[in-house]
């Protein structure tokens, strides 16, 4: 830590909380150390069934156990995966729970902010420092778990277990840039609330209460966050594709759509008619748009971030000269 | 006249659920002074301080500290709110060492660890008793250095001994670095002898401000028949039989033919102006503020 | 640094007796009694309030008040020190004076007054000796 030359506010934030980031570090490494040593097992127990002669596909006599044994390991590890894919979505409202609480609501709530604002730190260096910790601490330690929660998906698809797709929820969520955006938007989130309610049980409530909304607004539009794809003809885009949508396009260009022809307000028969001579197309997200749509992602929870950072400073301003 | 370590101009705080705390507060506190910030429970003397402290936005009127806006006086002024809301979980030792991070341009140490006295360095903030709070609560205030130091109530959880103590060092810092200090009590005897300057708020306004000497030399307290005070202006008075006494504030020479004359005590002086809550407000020259433009009672 | 100062001042806020009065009194008792004389540093202001919990102010003043009386000195940076001593041998043990007024005691005792009659007797008549002089 000495290698750091951090000033006095912050390093009295780190050392005030202290243990609670030993705590979280620590559970962190845990966690991180269960995967790899289920990967590790998984892996051991591969090259053991591949030297056994057995096949998971043609089961013959004397090697239900083998295969049993061996299709155990890989779906612990499987498992281990999806653990740690559901903690990386918890880990953002956990974040804002903790700025929100211990870190702000409690010291609005006490009064040991008079404390602070006692000695030659203003209100506004108080919540800087209350916000620049976690989001140094949050921007490094999110970055590494979200690549090690990466490459754990991508150990798993080798496996009889393979996990969903890299554009399902609970995957998509779980690596990329997008988790450390959602942490540090609930980071932001989480010191706005804090400071409004000014009670920390009630701030970390509300806090967790607003992650859901959040959560679910960005699933929705994440598919029109970048230009699809458009794949002509009547077979569908490869494996890894995410299909977003498909319908017929006529001669002259226009997209229709099953929801054009079937929804209560279109002309159904205006519309099968033109379908006459139309093609069949697909809108997809080809597996390289991975990165452009977590970056739009991101880049939407910075803003909002920024946003909940500039109105948490114009309340403290306002409250407190 | 020496620089104002408090200015306050048509100083008002309302709050949202409360209504107004503090409202048209006028006055000067020259440097160098230990004032005595004196009136009953919420008459407005915490919110006065939280406002020259700069934790509360002045809902009108301005107060000027050191020179400057509170918010720039910040890291020259030291503040102790009433509850003494330390962090719980730190020990002694890591409250008085985030002391010095907090305050790296002026903080000492020596002092720091002078007035923390006996306190176990290695005991959890929320383990110590009141007075131990009040204590380690003192030494980060006066570990800064500051110029100008505001105590909200500083001595309520002491005992008499710990008071003697800690108010005698608090002289002893004002003694060697001049630094203004205000007190802020509901109990007058825990700050005499140890204030020369003094402040009354009652109801939200300032009542009395000035020297004390020169407040106390401004009434006189006349024993004699029942007639009339004029021309001095009639604080508190009460008739038993054919003898009357009086609280006037003197306008001129007191006639001592007819009166008996005396110097009144502190305390009988704040306790008449408690009880006549319509008696004028006065403000010696040193106390009024230079812009303030209120009207304010001939001396 | 000067060596300790020989004087504690004992200041009683019930007494009625302005503070700053009460430590140039006490003051100009240690000169009398000798246990203060030229040379003496006084306790600095720092000294008095951290033991008394007084205002400085006051100490100040009571300070000035023993300079115009020209019984001290301020020495800028060093602190007040006692230019002259007081009373002299009037209060010695052996003084004629002293003699005298024990013996005028013993006669009013012996007359039937109480100690309190006595006190009383002798402010009387030492207000009206000195009647005119400020009082220190």
């Amino acid at each position: 830590m000495s290698a750091i030359a951090l000033r006095g506010p912050e390093r009295v934030v780190i050392y005030q909380h202290r243990r609670a980031l030993w705590s979280a570090g620590a559970l962190a490494l845990v966690g991180v150390a269960a995967v790899v040593a289920a990967w590790l097992w998984a892996s051991s127990a591969s090259g053991t069934f591949a030297g056994s002669g057995c096949s998971v596909e043609n089961t013959v006599r004397g090697c239900g156990d083998t295969v049993r044994a061996f299709l155990d390991t890989e779906l612990r590890f499987s498992q281990a995966v999806d653990y740690a894919g559901l903690a990386m979505m918890i880990l953002p409202a956990c974040v804002g729970m903790f700025v929100a609480g211990p870190l702000i609501g409690r010291e609005l709530e006490n009064g040991t902010y008079i404390t602070s604002w006692s000695q030659s730190v203003s209100p506004a260096r108080w919540l800087a420092a209350r916000l620049a910790v976690p989001a140094v601490l949050t921007l490094a330690g999110v970055s590494v778990l979200s690549a090690f929660s990466a490459w754990a998906w991508s150990r798993a698809k080798g496996t009889y277990y393979p996990r969903g797709d890299w554009y399902e929820r609970e995957i998509y969520g779980a690596m990329g840039s997008a988790p450390v955006g959602y942490a540090l938007c609930m980071l932001a989130l989480g010191a706005l609330i804090g400071l409004l309610l000014r009670r920390a049980v009630a701030a970390m409530a509300v806090t967790v209460l607003a992650y859901v909304p959040l959560v679910m607004v960005l699933n929705r539009v994440r598919e029109d966050l970048w230009p699809t794809a458009r794949f002509l003809g009547g077979d569908r885009p490869g494996g890894d594709a995410w299909l977003v949508d498909s319908g017929m396009l006529t001669a002259s260009g226009k997209a229709i759509y099953p929801k054009d022809c079937f929804g209560g307000a279109g002309d159904t028969a205006a519309c099968m008619r033109g379908l006459k001579e139309a093609t069949g197309f697909a809108d997809y997200h080809p597996a390289s748009h991975f990165w452009p749509l977590q970056l739009v992602e991101t880049g939407i929870l910075l803003v909002l971030a920024a946003l909940a950072v500039a109105l948490a400073f114009r309340v403290l301003r306002r409250r407190h000269g | 006249m020496t620089g104002a370590a408090i200015e306050a101009t048509g100083l008002g705080m309302k709050y949202r659920n409360r209504g107004w705390a503090l409202r048209d507060c006028s006055f000067r506190l020259p440097a160098g002074r230990v004032c005595a910030l004196v009136g009953p429970n919420g008459a407005g003397k915490s919110t006065l301080l939280a406002l020259a402290a700069g934790f509360l936005r002045p809902s009108e009127g301005a107060v000027r500290v050191l020179g400057t806006t509170p918010g720039q006086a910040r890291s020259r002024m030291a503040f102790v709110a009433q509850d003494k809301p330390l962090y719980p979980q730190l020990t002694v030792a890591a409250t008085l060492w985030a002391g010095a991070e907090l305050n790296p341009a002026t903080w000492d140490q020596d002092t720091a660890e002078r007035i923390a006295g006996e306190l176990p360095r290695d005991a959890r903030v929320r383990d110590l008793s009141g007075g131990q709070r009040t204590r380690l609560a003192l030494a980060l205030a006066l570990g800064k250095r500051p110029e100008l130091l505001l105590l909200d109530e500083p001595m309520a959880d002491l005992d008499p001994l710990a008071r003697h103590q800690l108010m005698g060092s608090l002289m002893a810092e004002a003694a060697e670095h001049a630094t203004t200090i205000v007190m802020s009590s509901h109990i007058l005897t825990e700050l005499e002898g140890a204030c020369d300057y003094l402040l009354l708020v009652d109801g939200g306004r300032v009542r009395l401000g000035g020297e004390a000497e020169d407040i106390l030399a401004a009434h006189a307290l006349l024993t004699g028949p029942v007639r009339d005070t004029a021309p001095h202006t009639v604080v508190e008075s009460r008739t038993a039989g054919r003898l009357q006494t009086a609280l006037v504030r003197r306008q001129g020479p007191v006639d001592t033919a007819v009166w008996e004359a005396a110097e009144p005590s502190l305390e009988e002086l704040l306790l008449a102006h408690l009880r006549s809550p319509e008696a004028p407000a006065l403000l010696t020259p040193s106390a009024t503020a230079a812009e303030g433009g209120k009207e304010v009672a001939a001396v | 640094m000067a060596e300790s100062a020989a004087v504690e001042y004992r200041i009683d806020r019930r007494s009625g007796v302005a503070t700053y009065l009460q430590i140039v009194q006490q003051t100009k008792q240690a000169l009398r009694l000798g246990l203060l004389g030229p040379g003496d540093r006084l306790p600095t202001a720092r000294e008095v309030v951290e033991a008394t919990a007084i205002n400085p102010n006051t100490v100040l003043k009571a300070y000035r008040e023993l300079e115009r009386e020209g019984l001290v000195e301020a020495r800028r940076g060093l602190g007040t020190f006692v230019t002259r001593a007081l009373g002299g041998a009037a209060a010695a043990d052996d003084a004629p004076l002293r003699a005298e007024l024990a013996e005028w005691t013993r006669r009013a005792r012996a007359a039937g007054l109480e100690k309190d009659d006595v006190s009383a007797l002798f402010t009387a008549v030492l207000d009206r000796t000195f009647e005119g002089d400020r009082a220190g």
